[in-house]
């Protein structure tokens, strides 16, 4: 079981990637941007960070980044919408360790979740 | 409008109907749902016009999510359903994630307003993916904004926050078929004015190829 914190601006996302985790493992936190992230994560440092791309203030790239800076081996999976790839390289490029896209479905989510553990 | 232009308009509506599968498969594998949606007809109107064309009372309140759209091509696409297809959709999205305060004044809950967001997010990414293939453009899109309102506010709202002058807009009248429940919706995509000229230089004579 691995403590999670998911970090996107549309509460109806953070509710269904909890739908899908719930059980399996420990909703430790959320965030609306990519600011908050950082600040979040300082205090709970959890296991994995499921991040989205587009978000208001800042921006999960840059989100990536200053937590990659500070804590080399943070385990963030990206979540993109269809059409994002240059985000994901981008994404990737900056630290993240993996994505998933847009249809989310539960096993994947699952799936890529347990790959980093 | 030209004889050339409505071939154009024809090749439009092919890649918004692309766009519409998309769409549906996307709901479908995300939320489980027997989903299908079609496109009925696909109009250039001027934006001042928007409201006489959108088959909801001028003067009513409607629901709205607006995304802004940048890169290659510059301007907004806005998402416009009636309060009572917004509640009807969001019902069956949020099935078992309902909030349990409702309050009795809020046309929306929190939760219903951000389901309404992400259904504008669906439907934008789908749109701009189906575009920026087809004409070989890049477009990012911006976080969806909600807003409940006069259609023409939620239009001038879009319009100001992208900071875009265009004179007209592509309207496409859309029917989701979701379960037992029929939501009728438009979608208006909103490009500036350089944006307009860009996608009309960039739809080749022939039709453009659509990559699955």
């Amino acid at each position: 079981m691995a403590n999670i914190m998911i970090v996107d601006d549309s509460k109806f996302m953070r509710e269904l990637l909890k739908k899908f985790l719930v059980g399996k493992h420990e909703i430790v936190g959320e965030a609306e941007n990519g600011l908050e992230a950082t600040e979040k994560y300082e205090g709970l440092k959890p296991d994995i960070v499921l991040m989205d791309i587009v978000m208001p203030h800042m921006d999960g790239i840059t989100a990536v980044r200053h937590i990659i800076s500070a804590h080399a081996d943070a385990k963030i999976i990206m979540c993109t919408s269809v059409g994002q790839d240059e985000k994901i390289k981008a994404a990737i490029d900056a630290g993240a360790k993996g994505y998933i896209t847009k249809p989310f479905q539960g096993p994947n989510v699952l799936k890529e979740v347990e790959s980093l553990l | 409008m030209s004889l050339n232009e409505i071939e154009k308009l024809k090749e439009i509506n092919r890649m918004a109907t692309r766009s519409a599968d998309r769409i549906a498969e996307s709901m479908s594998v995300m939320f489980g749902l027997d989903v299908a949606m079609s496109i009925s007809s696909v109009n250039m109107v001027s934006v001042a016009n928007i409201p006489k064309f959108v088959g909801i009372m001028e003067d009513s309140t409607v629901v709205g999510s607006f995304i802004a759209f940048n890169g290659n091509l510059n301007g907004s696409v806005v998402c416009v359903l009636s309060i009572k297809c917004a509640r009807d959709i969001s019902k069956i999205l949020l099935a078992g994630m309902e909030e349990e305060d409702r309050d009795p004044l809020a046309v929306l809950t929190e939760m219903e307003q951000s389901s309404i967001m992400e259904l504008g997010n669906i439907i934008t990414s789908s749109f701009i993916d189906v575009w920026a293939n087809s004409l070989s453009v890049v477009v990012n899109q911006e976080p969806p904004v909600f807003s409940c309102d006069y259609i023409s506010n939620i239009i001038e709202t879009s319009m100001s926050r992208n900071s875009a002058e265009g004179d007209f807009a592509f309207m496409f009248d859309s029917l989701m078929q979701v379960t037992n429940h029929d939501i009728d919706f438009e979608v208006l995509v909103l490009p500036d004015l350089d944006s307009m000229q860009i996608i009309f230089d960039k739809i080749p004579a022939g039709g453009v190829i659509i990559n699955e």
